[in-house]
Order: structure tokens, then sequence, then C-alpha cells
């Protein structure tokens, strides 16, 4: 047995914290230790190169690697090891970057640790036989949740290859928040115009299936093999009868909040989202139906000329099996009102959010686009937009950008001037970000073209005055305290993850941050990718984003997935359970504990009855392992051995 | 020995003494006993701790807390300045033992810095019941509309004092509440009074103090309630001042938290000091009178063998149709 221990400088990242020379000369002494040697990079091609050559010179068996983690570059490292003719499995990684030099400062403390580290991988690898992938089919199709334009750009991208789509949105109708804006920056494109065509072609193709009012319940299996259990919740209404018609909305006597339109106006306990929404069905929703509450109506089941209305429908789950999952999952604007007691908490109709505002510069809103002020219905002239509300912000714990408000408030000061000519927009912003291509240009015209006056700085209060609202805030650019009477006040909230978001990441095994967005793969190089194989993100779910920026991650999960599925098969990771068959006693608590259903019963010869594991099914996670009490069976690549060699060494 | 130590410092002994008055009305009605801390100093006020390198702003407090921790748990401090001085101090006698080292030496004994500091809300929300307040007070206070005013030092630092939500403090309202007064949204309830720069600076509390009344007055709030002296002073005292100086004619009466309460308890005004102040309390009067009168006219429906029982539907209307925040009258400048 010849091993070669290889360490990494990675230019000054571990070399500034770790003495490499040092570390490779006291592997030097170690048992079977054949070769080491400290490499500058040795991810880069030389890096490899040395490697190789090492491997042939010295005709080593066995390579350590002590550089860093394994998720970073263990792939990279079993492919110059397979190059130099080793069976790629024959290779140990010791993370002396995170788990020594980045988090330590005293090098020669770091050093003695990086060569603890050593000596535990070499004695590992010391035991370490070579390993042979299988391979799997790969289910074709793809699983996308959420229905807004990020969800619906890459479900079409992937129907269009020719890849079945299930497309899965909790709401009613598909299009998410893009179908709620009026227009979009800094074209002044109009929302609806440029998406429901999007939506419509979305439900129409061939390739793809949409389930409205759904949500996904339950994620079994792995990258390739995804089985999902996705929830239909009862609506009431049968799908495929109802036109669309709305006379059920109509007759409806239950009043019910209006969550399309944020509240603005009023909607029915049965209703249609929007006139375009897609797939164009009204819902009822049981907590205002009348029906429900007071046990009398069903007023809508006898207006309905569709017969479409079913009391007592039920939820439905369904199971099906993909190869990849996009998540699509979007954002919620901040829930601003305990936040900011000091723009009156809610207390004074005429602070309103931006989406709200949204809803009133939409021709198809609720007020028919026509801006009118909650508390008495007048057109504000004197309008005050505040930024940053629920971003930037560290003393409510919120330090994130929100990455559209800035553009959004620019927008809504232009639309406010068209809307009402002789009126008055003040932006109070802490700085403008506008780095998009067209977006500054256009943050000038709100202010050059459209009159709208930036006032640089915060607002510390708003107060009531004779019916009208007191901005109180600073101009810190001229240096004093600025008071703008205002007739609407319009907050420019930041944004999290949707609600529900982490509950998703959870089932999906992924994760998430404190704000509810998910965990890209990596931040630069994995961007679309999680760090659970066969899921992707696109969108807002993953961060702050806007509508360009969205439809682009969108088209590139699409691509990743197709990538993945066009593949056919998956090589599986060989490091699977083994039970020795010889010393099973046939007690099966290794298939109660095993999450993956990858234990299944084998009669021998015999007469007896062991348990086998399922290779393309066992994921390695070491589960039954533990759990057999005769403890035959053992993880290849982790077997007890090598784990207690391990251990021996770092405590010698 | 009674439960608290008391610590009225130099406002309650003076400018305040119906602060005082008030507050040992209310202390005893519930049974609160209270005991004169003895032999008291300075509280350390604004001077103290910007002098002698800010130490002494520790040195004084420090001192009473050891006399209070004699024979008490906890010392209360109606004044807010008072019990933001001896929270500070107690903070930094705990994080430094050089402080602790040198009162100690002064003393010649071992000091007692940790008897707990409580603010009159805190003691009144401890010791007093909210139902046990209603059934007193009969809804006296019916209809009447009372702004809760905080000022900084209250809740400010939040990190010192850890008490109450420092941006949007509620701790008044549900005593004053339970005297049936109607608690409206007063967007102003922490905003600067102008503080003690009544003496350096006038125009600036006359300034800061104007706001305050206009936007009480604009959210149709019949009286405020303060815990303060400095912002009573600013607010009551200074009010004159302010009209003369911007040729107003407010007319808001401020009411010391023991002074509300008193009056919900059935209290005359001059036995809690209100007469004392400024600004004449009329309108809180006159709501009074209406629903004293409603009460008892109440009082004799219920007489009547056939169920006229509870409240009179139109005054349950009144009180819905006017929600917290929303009532914006503009009768609050009296002629």
């Amino acid at each position: 047995m010849r091993i070669g221990v290889f360490v990494c400088q990675c230019g000054t990242n571990i070399a500034a914290t770790v003495n490499t020379g040092e570390v490779a000369e006291a592997a030097m002494a170690m048992r079977n230790v054949a070769h080491a040697e400290s490499i500058q990079y040795s991810c880069s091609e030389p890096g490899q190169k040395a490697i190789i050559n090492a491997v042939h010179r010295h005709g080593l068996t066995r390579v350590v690697m002590a550089a860093c983690s394994p998720r970073m570059h263990e792939t990279t490292f079993r492919r110059t090891v397979n190059q130099a003719g080793m069976n790629p499995f024959m290779l140990e990684m010791v993370n002396i970057r995170e788990h020594c030099s980045w988090i330590h400062s005293d090098m020669e403390e770091a050093t003695l640790k990086a060569i603890d580290l050593v000596r535990k991988g070499v004695a590992r690898v010391r035991d370490q036989a070579p390993l042979h992938p299988d391979t799997v089919p790969v289910t074709m199709g793809a699983l996308v949740i959420g229905g807004g334009v990020a969800g619906i750009q890459a479900a079409l991208d992937m129907a269009d290859a020719g890849i079945p789509v299930t497309l899965v949105e909790r709401e009613s109708t598909i299009g998410g928040n893009m179908a709620r804006l009026d227009k979009t920056f800094p074209t002044l494109d109009c929302s609806s115009c440029i998406l429901t065509p999007r939506m419509v072609e979305a439900k129409q193709h061939e390739n793809i299936r949409l389930m409205v009012n759904s949500e996904v319940e339950q994620v079994r299996g792995y990258i390739g093999n995804f089985e999902v259990d996705v929830r239909r919740k009862a609506t009431c209404v049968n799908e495929e009868k109802c036109t669309g018609c709305m006379i059920c909305e109509q007759k409806c006597p239950g009043k019910a909040p209006d969550e399309f339109n944020v509240d603005v106006g009023e909607s029915k306990a049965i209703s249609v989202p929007f006139p375009q929404a897609v797939p164009l069905v009204a819902k009822l929703r049981k907590e205002h139906c009348r029906l429900f509450i007071k046990g009398k109506c069903s007023v809508c089941q006898k207006v309905c000329p569709a017969d479409a209305i079913d009391y007592e429908q039920e939820d439905e789950v369904l199971t099906e099996k993909f190869g990849a999952i996009i998540v699509a999952t979007g954002y919620d604007t901040f829930d601003w009102k305990a936040a900011y007691p000091e723009y009156g908490g809610g207390h004074y109709p005429d602070v309103i959010t931006s989406l709200q505002y949204e809803r009133m510069l939409s021709a198809s809103g609720p007020t028919g686009g026509h801006v009118k002020r909650p508390s008495d219905g007048e057109e504000p002239k004197n309008i005050v937009f505040i930024s940053c509300v629920g971003s930037r912000d560290p003393s409510i714990g919120r330090p994130l950008c929100c990455s559209v408000g800035c553009m959004y408030t620019a927008k809504q000061a232009i639309l406010t001037k068209e809307h009402i000519p002789d009126s008055r927009s003040y932006v109070f912003y802490m700085d403008i970000r506008a780095s998009g291509k067209g977006y500054d240009e256009f943050t000038r015209r709100a202010q050059e073209e459209f009159g709208a006056v930036y006032l640089r700085g915060r607002v510390g209060k708003i107060y009531p005055r004779g019916g009208r609202l007191v901005v109180m805030g600073v101009d810190t650019l001229a240096g004093e305290q600025v008071e703008v009477e205002a007739d609407l006040v319009v907050l420019a909230t930041g944004l999290s993850g949707a609600g529900g978001a982490d509950e998703l990441a959870r089932k999906l095994n992924i994760s998430y941050d404190r704000y509810g967005f998910l965990s890209e793969g990596h931040p630069k190089l994995r961007p679309v990718e999680t760090n659970t194989g066969g899921i992707y993100l696109a969108g807002a779910c993953q961060a702050p984003r806007d509508i360009p920026d969205s439809v682009a991650q969108a088209s590139a999960a699409a691509a990743k997935a197709a990538g993945l599925l066009s593949r056919g098969e998956l090589e599986t990771s060989p490091m699977v359970a083994e039970v020795d068959w010889m010393r099973c006693t046939g007690c099966f608590k290794c298939r109660d504990v095993c999450p993956y259903g990858a234990i299944e019963e084998e009669g021998l010869r015999d007469g007896r009855t062991v348990a086998r594991v399922i290779p393309s099914l066992c994921q390695g996670c070491g589960v039954c392992n533990v759990a057999c009490p005769p403890s035959v069976i053992s993880l290849k690549g982790f077997t007890d051995n090598q784990l207690i060699a391990e251990v021996v060494e770092l405590l010698r | 020995m009674s439960a608290y130590s008391y610590f009225p410092g130099c406002s309650l002994t003076s400018t305040a003494i119906e602060y005082d008055t008030s507050f040992r009305l209310v202390a005893e009605e519930f049974g609160i006993g209270l005991d004169m801390l003895e032999d008291w100093n300075c509280c350390g006020a604004s001077p103290a701790p910007h002098h002698w390198g800010g130490n002494l702003g520790v040195f004084l407090p420090a001192r009473n807390l050891h006399i209070a921790g004699a024979g008490h748990q906890a010392m209360v401090a109606p004044c807010a300045g008072c019990y933001t001085r001896h929270k500070y101090a107690q903070q930094q006698l705990v994080r430094n033992e050089e402080h602790r080292t040198k009162v100690e030496n002064a003393l010649h004994e071992p000091l007692r810095y940790q008897t707990r500091i409580m603010n009159i809300i805190e003691l009144f929300n401890e010791e007093i019941d909210p139902e046990e307040m209603s059934r007193r007070a009969r809804s006296r206070l019916e209809n009447v509309r009372l702004g809760t005013y905080y000022g900084c030092v209250l809740t400010r630092p939040a990190e010192v004092l850890g008490f109450d939500d420092p941006k949007d403090p509620v701790s008044m309202e549900p005593l004053l509440a339970a005297t049936g007064a109607e608690i409206p949204y007063f967007p102003f309830k922490t905003e600067c009074c102008g503080s003690y720069m009544g003496l350096a600076k006038k125009e600036i509390v006359l300034r800061a103090s104007r706001r305050i009344i206009e936007v009480a007055l604009e959210c149709g709030i019949d009286a405020l309630v303060t815990a303060c002296p400095l912002c009573h002073q600013n607010l009551d005292l200074r009010q004159g001042q302010i009209n003369r100086a911007f040729g107003t004619k407010y007319e808001l009466p401020v009411l010391y938290l023991s002074q509300a309460l008193g009056l919900g308890l059935g209290m005359a005004p001059e036995e809690l000091g209100i007469d004392a102040h400024a600004v004449g309390i009329g309108r809180v009067m006159r709501k009074m009178a209406e629903a004293e009168a409603q009460e008892s006219e109440n009082e004799a429906r219920r007489q009547r063998p056939a169920g006229a029982a509870g409240r009179s539907p139109d005054k349950e209307a009144a009180r819905q149709a006017s929600p917290a925040g929303t009532a914006m009258a503009r009768d609050g400048e009296s002629t």
C-alpha cells in the first residue's frame, strides 16, 4: 500500500494560516505514506498534473487530499486520480480550509490541527476499498412549484424542450405577484399585456399539466426519481365544468377580503380572482361562505348555469414521479404594521403599501385605474412615497435591500403624474439603487420629466392634520427637517420569501434563510441549484429580484433541469449500505428506520429471510447502520473500521 | 414595613407636589404600602451624569439604592427622570466593580445596589388588577378620550430600562381603559416635549410641545396623561407661553397618570391637586358629568322591572362610530 498526501496551499487561503510544507513533512512520517508534497493550487491544471505525475512516479495506490471541503472539489480530485489510473474512490478529502485555516488565526496551532486531520485521513484511506457506481434510470418529467412569472417561464422552457411538466400553484390562478402589477419598469410595458399571454400558453401547452389550488404535501426519493404527493384543495367548484362566467360572484351575498387586490376593495365568498385569471375558474372560500358559517345559503349553486358548484367536494392527493423539481414560490411583501408604529402602524387608512397602490393604478383593478384615497374616496394631489420600509433597516432586524423598491417607486411616481396631472409626488429615499439596463435613466426621468421631488432621508413620523397626513422626515442633503402634507402615503415595503416557503424547504430538504428565501448551492457558481441534487430555484424565492432577473433565472433553472433529464440515467453513489447476509438475523429494524424504502426482504435457500439493500434507492445516510442490532450492516466508504481508525488517530 | 420604598425626588416635593399627592391617594386606595425613603438625595438629574466624568450620575443614585435596600426589595420612583437615573446607575454598578468599590469606600459598608427600581406604571400594573379598577371606577371616565403620553426617558434607552416598547409603548393603557376612558391612537406618544431646553432655549420647548398639543387635539383627545414631571411642566405650565408665542388658543388638560386614575376612582380634582395645574379640566369634567347622568339614568332603568338592563344602545353606537385614530375632531381649540 502506497499512500500519497497532497497538501494544498489554496493560494493564501490555507497557506496563510497553515504551514503546508510542515504538514507534508509530517505526513511523510506516517505509516504507508510513500509521498507527500505541498501544492499551490491543486485544483488547477498544473496542480492536477502534479498529482497524476506523482501517482505514476511513486506508484501510489491511495491519495489523501488535504485541501478544501469535499463539497467543493471532491468530484474534481476523484476525476484526477481516475485519470492517473486509480479507482476514483481511493481518494480521501481532508478539509483543512473551512475546518481549519479559515476559522483559526494562530499558525502554529492551526498547523498542528491540520497534521492531526491529515493523520486521520491517512488512517481512513488505508481501509478504503475500490468502489464502483451503479446507474439508475431518470424519470422523464419535471415538477414546477409556484406559478408566478418565474414558474411559468421555467415550465414553458422545459415543455418546449419536450419535457412533461406539472405546474403546481396554491392559488386558484397562475400569474403570481406580477399579475397584480400595473406597469413594469423601465419600459412601462403593461404587466398584464406581457404576462397573460404566457399564462394562457402555459395552460394550453401540450406538455404542461396545470394544477391550481394545490400544494406539495410530501416529497420522497432523490435526484432523478422524486415521488411527490400533491394535495389539490377542495374549492367547491368543479374546475372542468366552471366557465368563469362570474354569475356566482355577482349573486353571492357573502362578503370576503380581497386577497388578489391586497384588500383594496372587497370580494365575495365565491369569486374569480381577476378577469384574466388562468384557469378562469371560481373558488369558494368556506371560511367566508354563509352556507358553511350559518348553514343556509347555496345561492351560487342555484345560479350557476354550468352546474359546477359542488359543496361536497373533497381534497384530493395525487402522487406522481418526477426527475427534477424547480421551486419558484416567489415572495411576499413585508408586513410593516408592527415594525413601524411611526408610520401609524395601520391606524391611518391613507397610508398604504406599494402593492395596494399598484392595484389602484391598474385599469383592471378595483378602482378601475382611478387613484382614490381609502379614507374618503377623493383623488389625492400630494402623494408621498417612502422607500425602504422593512429594507436596509437593521433596527428592525432587516438589513437586506429589496432590490426593486427604488425602481417601482420611480415607476409609481411617473404613473401618478400620468393619472393625476396636477399631482405632486415626493419620494423619501436612502440611496437610489438603479443598476439595471436603462434603470438609472428611468429614475432620472421620474424626477426631471415627471417632476417627482426626491428627498434623501428617512421619515420619522406621520401624523394627522385636518384630514391630511403630515409626513415628518429629514432631508439629509439640505441638512434640515422637512414636513410634507400628504393626501396619500405609499410605503415601499420590502420583500420576504413567500409565506410557507420555509415549510416547503423542509419538505424538500433544502436550506433557507431568516427571511424565508431559499438558499442556492453556491452564491457564484451554482446560483440556480440547491444543495439537494435535482432541485433547482427560479425567481424571487431565492432572493429579492425583478422580473427580467426572475425570468433569466427561470430559464437557467429550466436548462439545468433539462440537462439532468436528458441524460436518461444517472450514476448513483456507490457509498451505500451493505448487509452481511451470513450474519443478518432478519429483524428488519433497518427497514423500519430507512427513510428511502431501500431495504427489501430476500429469501435464502437455507430458508432464512434476510435484509437486502436496494443500491439504487439507498442514499448512504447510515441510519440502518446504527440501528442494526447485530451490527451487520456497513456503509461502503464509511465502514466501522474506517471510522474507528480515524477516532483512534485523533485520540493518539 | 410596607412593600415599597418611595423615592419622590425633587419634583414630587416641589413643582409636582400634586403628583405626589395623587400617587399616594391611589396607592392607598389599593392598599399599596409606601415608605418614604429616609435621608434620600438627588438622583443626579440631567447635570450629574455630564459632570465629574459622568460618574457622579452613578454615585448619587447608588446611595439611594443602598438605603432603600436596607428594608425593601423594590423602590418606586414616579418621576421618569429619577427612574431612569437610578436604572442607569444600577446598570453601571453591576458592570463596573470599580464604581462599587468607590461607593463602598465612601459608605464604609458593603453596597446594596440590587434593589429593584420601578416606575409608577410598572408599580400600578403589578399591584392593581384592571378588573378591580373597572369595578371601582364604574365607567366614570366613559367617553373621555385620554391620550397616553410617555415622552422619552420612561422607555429609553431601551437597553438600560427594558420597559415597554420604546417605539410604541402601551403600558398605561390597561388601567386607564379600565376607568372607562377611551384611548385613541396618538402618534406623538413618544415625541420629544423639548425636555430641559426650557432653560437654555425656550423656543425649542415651545415648538416641540406645541406640536404634541396640536396633534393631540387633532386626534380628538380630551386630556393627555403623563408620568413625567418635566413633560407635564412643558405641556401644561408652558401652554400659556405656547399660546402667546404662536397665537393659538389651546386648552388641553395634562394629567399625571395617578390623577387620571384618581378621577376614575371618584376622587375630587382638588383632592388630586388638579386645581394646581395651569390648564383647567373643564372639558374632562363635562364629559364625566354626562357619563354620570347617563349612569343614573341607566340605574333608574334598571330599577324598572321590564328588562332594560345593560348599556344603552345609542351609547354603544356612539362608541363604535368613533374608532381609535379615525376621529379627527377640530373642536380642540376652544374659545
